[in-house]
């Protein structure tokens, strides 16, 4: 769980062009970090290619902090094994 | 600094409204103007369904000379001029003419493709047949320069041409020519008469509906084609204040892209039409969280909706839901290149009577495809932004953001 959280931040980060430590977990990415949604799909994309899972963009309102992607991608992976 | 560009003036008619009163009458309660039959479409086409102005008065706008000269969208697009031009109050004799603007937009222009199928066919075999005075109603660009003309408006002149997104391409280009100092006041928006080569066209590629436009519907068939204009009436907020003119609504901004991809198909996964709202959102410096009513452009064709609903989940996020949307394709068809003025002119209207026209035919939302609809007639909330959507062939999008003038 850590692990995903972790990568998941790592992703967030990257798109948003800051430090991991620089934001936290629920901060929403439009309102708190300034994305749009260029960087919305963006973070789907590599979402969904870090793990394996199928993501579009009617799950954008899904993930709108790094712990909704968590559990979003958590969902998604169970799922998947299912 | 920039200028401030407010909307002084307003007008529209469409099928299930001859003018700018009983169309937002009929708007607001729910009421479309489809029906059955019309000139253009024989007997053995499949989809007779229309949104036909059976009522225009063009007597009451025009005069003989410009009725007897002009195509049917040019004449739609002048009463549509006319009564926006009259609701703005603008005294022709006191403004510079040189400083006024007209742009107009058109998907099908005047073709008349009966007509000029005929003038082309005597040209070979009969020219004692030739109209050759009508020649010049066949021109796109008859459209606004018979506005120029009719009020001897003498600033730039044209068509704009981006397929269904024109008449809200034209506004965003009034914002412009206002905001850069080109123009003191700008008429714009779209004209389209009903014309064979839509029908046959949009039959082709199988986008027609047997029965009422029912946009985001899980039994939607696809689009009705309808005819009307809608016309704005732009200017500087400074010019607009000196001669005491009412002020209805701020105009804050625009945006416009292309999919670059498909001509007929929009990139349905939303993005670009996302990105479009966000640009649109920036530059009218206005928060997403902060629209209260979005004129979707809700054609009624799968791919269409599909588009717009993933377009604003992923623009306004978890907060998709907040704003009250709704198509009024529903009541008057698809008029292209009209489509975007009218809808322009229903944002104004909303903001000025705090009042969304309602969505009707909806009876169960395709699933995947939940936005917060209106769905009840006269419904009335405090309306301080307003965000409408243009989307065309080509993949032409444009956005244009109204807000409430304090």
């Amino acid at each position: 769980m850590e692990a995903i959280v972790e990568q998941v931040k790592e992703i967030v980060a990257n798109a948003i062009d800051l430090e991991v430590g620089e934001f936290g977990n629920d901060e929403h990415l439009y309102n708190d970090l300034g994305a749009d949604s260029v960087i919305g799909f963006e973070i789907i994309t590599k979402l969904q290619k870090k793990f394996g899972v199928t993501i579009d963009t009617k799950d954008a309102p899904t993930i709108m902090t790094v712990n909704k992607m968590v559990e979003l991608v958590n969902a998604k992976m169970a799922t998947a094994s299912n | 600094m920039d200028k401030k560009v407010v909307v002084t003036g307003y007008g529209a008619l469409a099928c299930n409204g001859n003018n700018t009163d009983t169309f937002w009458d009929a708007i607001l309660n729910g009421k479309d103007g489809y029906s059955d039959s019309h000139r253009y479409i024989d007997s053995e086409f499949p989809f007779k369904l229309c949104g036909l102005i059976n009522n225009f008065e063009a007597e009451k706008f025009l005069t003989h000379d410009e009725i007897a000269s002009l195509d049917r969208s040019a004449q739609l697009g002048l009463a549509a001029a006319t009564m926006a031009i009259k609701k703005s109050e603008l005294n022709i004799n006191l403004i510079d003419k040189r400083r006024v603007a007209v742009i107009m937009g058109s998907t099908c222009g005047t073709n008349l493709a009966v007509e000029i199928k005929d003038f082309v066919k005597n040209w070979y075999t009969d020219r004692e047949k030739v109209d050759t005075e009508n020649y010049t109603q066949y021109n796109h660009s008859s459209i606004p320069n018979a506005i120029s003309k009719k009020f001897g408006f003498k600033g730039v002149s044209y068509l704009e041409g981006t397929a269904c997104a024109s008449g809200n391409h034209s506004i965003g280009e009034g914002i412009d020519l206002i905001k850069l100092g080109k123009a003191d006041v700008v008429i714009c928006g779209g004209a389209e008469a009903l014309n064979l080569l839509p029908h046959l066209g949009f039959n082709s590629i199988r986008s027609l509906a047997s029965k009422k436009c029912a946009p985001f519907d899980k039994n939607r068939e696809g689009i009705v084609i309808g005819e009307g204009s809608g016309v704005l009436v732009l200017e500087s907020e400074d010019h607009a204040k000196a001669r005491g003119g009412n002020i209805y609504a701020f105009l804050k901004g625009w945006s416009a892209n292309c999919d670059a991809e498909n001509i007929t198909s929009p990139i349905t996964d939303g993005t670009r039409c996302a990105q479009l709202i966000d640009i649109c959102l920036a530059n009218a410096g206005v928060n997403r969280n902060d629209i209260d009513y979005i004129s979707l452009h809700g054609t009624g064709t799968p791919k269409n909706d599909e588009t717009e609903a993933n377009a604003l989940r992923l623009s306004f996020g978890d907060n998709w839901m907040r704003p009250n949307v709704s198509s009024i394709k529903s009541m008057i068809g698809h008029t292209f290149g009209a489509a975007g003025g009218i809808e322009a002119v229903i944002s104004v209207m909303a903001i000025q009577d705090q009042k969304m026209p309602p969505q009707i035919n909806l009876s169960e939302v395709q699933k995947g495809l939940e936005l917060n609809f209106v769905t009840e007639t006269q419904k009335a909330a405090a309306i301080n932004n307003v965000l409408s959507l243009s989307f065309g062939f080509g993949g032409c999008n444009i956005a244009t953001l109204f807000s409430k003038y304090n």
